[in-house]
């Protein structure tokens, strides 16, 4: 059988009402259309769909459980990929390319001699990068998809955008008392710049990381 | 209780099974792939093929890629290495389990 444009259209406009996320949607939209292929052409469409949603995802009343288990899993599958692009620039080779990135920006805030303040501006527009990236995301995520519907990964790059925000945050509200600390114990500041420079080599590699979850995720776009 | 049920549990070695020796497949072509093979006996119903798939992704075993067809998106799954290497495991296990089984329940194996 192969549906009428005005079928599929009803087809699409159900299973948008039913499903939330577009990976979902996606999935059992191409799944009831290659086994209307396989249907007798005189059969009656409502009733082929029916009968291919009953006996293939148990119901329609099933439609939004097995999406849940679908986003769980695709969740996990996103927070796997981000920790495993996150842990994999501290092991070789990709390690042997930050170690001289560390040792240079530990040189360039030496040579520049910065005052404490200025290096926390920087590090704070390094941490909001992930923000930028993530709606820039949401921008490019309806044109690469045709589709504006929420994704299943949005909660991870929720997560991904929100916690260099808190750490940022948190640096700034204890930043004076650090400060005292840091400066005390030759940490920061009177020359020494050592921590500054792991914590901007750390921020770059959180960035990388993101970067790579948001490129994976438009890999295979249209 | 039916074969669909008894087989709920070895869902995930016939999913890697099937993806070693067709390289790639996608949701539908792996229902009907199983249908075939077991002469309409096993059917991948309620739903249990695409958590199962999008599982064995987040395991990192099976990985995904995408290719438009008839104006849609028709999403492929195919082994990764560690995949590869889960199927043997599974096999291994299945196997001794089913050995296992012919000795409890004294059953001989089946023949076509």
């Amino acid at each position: 059988m192969k549906p009428t444009p005005q079928q599929t259209a009803e087809l699409t406009n159900y299973l948008k009402k039913e499903l939330k996320f577009r990976e979902s949607f996606e999935e059992i939209y191409d799944h009831i259309l290659s086994a209307l292929e396989h249907k007798a052409d005189d059969a009656n469409f409502q009733d082929t769909v029916n009968a291919i949603i009953k006996e293939d995802f148990g119901g329609h009343n099933r439609l939004p459980e097995i999406e849940k288990r679908i986003a769980t899993s695709i969740a996990d599958d996103c927070r796997r990929k981000f920790r495993g692009f996150f842990v994999d620039q501290l092991k070789a080779p990709s390690i042997f390319y930050y170690l001289p990135i560390g040792a240079a920006l530990y040189f360039i805030l030496d040579a520049l001699q910065l005052a404490p303040k200025a290096v926390q501006v920087v590090f704070v527009l390094i941490m909001f990068c992930p923000s930028f990236l993530a709606l820039f995301r949401y921008f490019k995520g309806g044109y690469a998809f045709e589709d504006r519907s929420a994704s299943a990964r949005d909660k991870v790059f929720g997560f991904t955008t929100w916690l260099p925000l808190w750490l940022t945050g948190g640096l700034i509200l204890w930043m004076p008392k650090l400060d005292v600390y840091f400066i005390a114990h030759a940490i920061w500041g009177s020359g020494s710049y050592v921590l500054p420079a792991i914590l901007l080599t750390l921020a770059m590699m959180y960035n990388v990381a993101v970067y790579k979850l948001y490129s994976d995720e438009f890999k295979f776009a249209k | 209780m039916g074969m669909n049920s008894m087989l709920k549990g070895s869902l995930q070695t016939i999913i890697l099974n099937l993806l070693e020796n067709n390289s790639q497949m996608y949701g539908y072509e792996i229902t009907q792939k199983v249908k075939e093979l077991s002469d309409g006996e096993v059917l991948l119903t309620e739903g249990a093929l695409y958590p199962a798939l999008h599982k064995l992704e987040a395991d990192g075993f099976l990985e995904t890629f995408t290719q438009v067809v008839d104006n849609r998106v028709r999403k492929y799954y195919r082994l990764t290495s560690e995949g590869g290497e889960e199927v043997r495991n599974k096999l291994k296990e299945t196997e001794a389990f089913i050995n296992q089984l012919q000795v409890l329940l004294n059953l001989k194996p089946a023949s076509k």
